[in-house]
């Protein structure tokens, strides 16, 4: 067994708003370890965005991060002060964002983006930030470094631009990167190529990745491990092995049902039904009870125990034992 | 960028061309200053001598073009009123206005942007709320009335500062501080919305992830990303400030352009308020032009057609 890299414990994310505290994110908990690719996964508006920068501490206001340990590299940074979380932001951790066209600063070259990492973590002059720079760039396979880091970012395309943002983000050789959706916004050769760089660079460096996806499709190809996250819960944790193996909990089962195509291209299941119940309008119960085939009424008014199954973790109440007892599903 | 720029200078002259013929119907049609040049006894002989001498009796396109030949030999006229050359009587006050508007304009940009900055930061919190406040009122409420109530203040009452007039440092603090609240506070709420929407871009969170300190952040990769606007606005305030501070001018006896024009107008001074009118025209199309450069050297990126 690996070493734990991080542990988030029971994290959560609320917003004072108008109609009172709207909880985001509830109950997260998950461990990575050391060298890991571990995938949270979940259709858009169920909290994986939050769950990151709540890691990085980048919530904003009015957002309120509560967490009983975000334990990073030995370290509890759950309450550590701003000025604490900056040192190890871009150092120890860093991040990289879904929208490669939008997260470099317009009016900065690309050299003058990156070297800010070197200058401020590691007290680089000026000379020796640039030297890193562009080491940094080839590093990543940029095949002209001293070209780009001289540029404007909107000289470049957006593969690039995600490029650039992922040797900023490895600068530090950090020993955790949050990826948020890093190749949503690119098309699908660029994506291939983008992922192909990360699984390179984690086996180079050796660095634990928290890869953010919506699509089950990536999450086969990057994942030791996953986590499905619905309505800002954490439904299903589990080896990406068996995940598609067997998924446990309904939700996951509809993802994976409604991703998989059959040889002729026909869905053998429709999407699942319904949508996410927004963070303003909270269902009581299992938050999925509205579109879940096996739903009974008791799911409707208790929320399902989170059950540990074979180093498994599934939030539903069909795993329960007395529920089994009943002649429930089995294991 | 310097092509842009050559192609920016080049198309002053046809606005000038325009400005020129603007300024010169507005005055044709004001209507006929002899009356005003001759005593009050003048008969219909001596005014048709006047009108001929002054070339008023020719029809209007040869009017105009007389009046371009005359200001391209940088002759703008006599006016009657102070029986001296225009162009150097608006030359004389222009230093002036320069000052007024010069000192109103920095304190303006400092007021604005610190001010904008901060409530952004600290956004719908009570300071927010009071800056906001500042701003609102400091559009609503009419410059001569700030200027009066300025004047009742720290004139009249603590008498701390002159009424008015010119010479002495004293006698800018009141003009200028009339003109500073007043475009002060079209600038901070520019200020202050731009930098909002700028810290909401994916450049900040950016910025942010990479462990930057807060100042670093704010100054750095928000404020230059706010700049174009604020620099548009500036630009648009200083016309308004040196031929447009006319009230304010007035009210403290400031003898500035705005001083000059309002005079002239008055005294249907036309060869005065063509020559003033000028030069706040010319000085925008510089501020115009000194803006245009200013986004060339900000963003790069821009692009120019
Ligand atoms: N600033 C905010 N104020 C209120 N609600 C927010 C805010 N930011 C995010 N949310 C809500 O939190 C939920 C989770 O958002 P997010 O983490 O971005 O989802 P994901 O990344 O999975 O698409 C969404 O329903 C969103 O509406
Ligand atoms: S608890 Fe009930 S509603 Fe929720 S996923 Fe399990 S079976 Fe479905
Ligand atoms: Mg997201």
């Amino acid at each position: 067994m690996k070493q734990t890299l991080l542990k988030v414990e029971n994290l959560e994310v609320k917003f004072k708003t108008l109609e009172g505290m709207q909880t985001a994110v509830q109950g997260v908990s998950f461990d990575v370890a050391q060298g890991e690719v571990f995938c949270l996964v979940g259709e858009s508006g169920c909290g994986k965005s939050l769950t990151s920068l709540s890691i990085m501490g980048l919530v904003e206001k009015p957002g309120i991060v509560e967490a009983d340990a975000i334990v990073l590299d030995g370290q509890d940074i759950s309450h550590l002060k701003e000025e604490k979380l900056r040192e190890l932001r871009g150092n120890k951790m860093s991040m990289i964002f879904q929208e490669p066209l939008t997260s470099l600063n317009p009016l900065f070259t690309v050299g003058n983006q990156m070297d800010e990492v070197f200058r401020l973590h590691q007290k680089a002059n000026r000379a020796k930030a640039k030297q890193m720079s562009v080491e940094m760039l080839r590093f990543v396979g940029i095949p002209d470094p001293e070209d780009v880091y001289k540029r404007y970012p909107a000289a470049l395309s957006g593969g690039m631009r995600q490029r650039v943002m992922i040797a900023m983000a490895l600068s530090c050789r950090p020993k955790l990167l949050i990826a948020d959706e890093p190749t949503t916004a690119l098309d699908v050769t660029i994506q291939k190529q983008i992922l192909k760089l990360m699984k390179d660079l984690r086996r180079e460096l050796g660095t634990s990745i928290i890869f953010i996806t919506h699509d089950l499709g990536v999450v086969a190809e990057m994942a030791d491990r996953v986590a499905v996250m619905y309505a800002g819960q954490i439904v299903e944790q589990a080896s990406v092995y068996d995940l598609f193996q067997k998924p446990l909990h309904p939700y996951t089962e509809g993802l994976i049902n409604s991703t998989i195509r059959l040889g002729d291209g026909r869905r053998r299941l429709p999407t699942i039904a319904g949508t996410v119940p927004p963070i303003s309008k909270m269902v009581s119960g299992c938050r999925f009870h509205p579109r879940c085939p096996y739903a009974t009424p008791a799911c409707r008014e208790n929320a399902p125990p989170v059950i540990e199954i074979q180093g498994r973790m599934v939030r539903c109440i069909r795993y329960a034992k007395e529920h089994k007892q009943e002649g429930g599903v089995h294991v | 960028m310097g092509r842009y720029l050559l192609k920016r200078v080049v198309q002053i002259i046809p606005v000038l061309l325009i400005l020129t013929l603007i300024i010169f119907c507005l005055v044709y049609v004001a209507g006929d200053p002899v009356a005003l040049m001759l005593p009050p006894e003048a008969g219909e002989q001596a005014k048709a001598a006047l009108r001929e001498a002054l070339g008023l009796d020719k029809p209007f396109y040869e009017q105009f073009f007389i009046y371009i030949g005359n200001l391209l030999r940088g002759d703008f006229g006599t006016s009657y009123q102070y029986n001296q050359d225009a162009l150097s009587l608006v030359l004389e006050r222009m230093p002036y206005s320069l000052q007024l508007a010069g000192v109103s304009l920095a304190c303006s940009v400092v007021v604005g942007i610190v001010l904008g900055v901060a409530a952004a930061h600290f956004r719908n919190s009570p300071f927010d709320l009071l800056v906001n406040g500042f701003a609102a009122l400091g559009q609503a409420l009419p410059g001569f009335w700030v200027a009066i109530m300025l004047i009742l203040l720290f004139a009249v009452k603590l008498q701390l500062l002159p009424v008015s007039g010119s010479g002495t440092w004293q006698n800018l603090v009141l003009p200028a501080a009339t003109l500073t609240l007043v475009t002060s506070a079209k600038i901070i709420p520019l200020v202050r919305s731009n930098m909002i929407e700028v810290m909401q871009q994916d450049y900040i969170r950016t910025a942010r992830s990479k462990g930057l300190r807060g100042s670093t952040v704010v100054f750095k990769h928000a404020f230059k990303n706010t700049l174009v606007p604020v620099i548009t606005i500036i630009a648009m305030q200083l016309p308004t400030l040196i031929g447009g501070a006319l009230i304010t001018e007035t009210i403290f006896a400031w003898p500035g352009l705005g001083m000059l024009i309002y005079r002239g107008v008055a005294n249907l001074d036309m060869t005065v308020v063509q020559a003033g009118v000028m030069a706040v025209a010319l000085i925008t199309i510089v501020a115009n032009l000194i803006s245009d450069i200013a986004y060339c050297i900000i963003d790069p990126t821009i692009k120019y057609q």
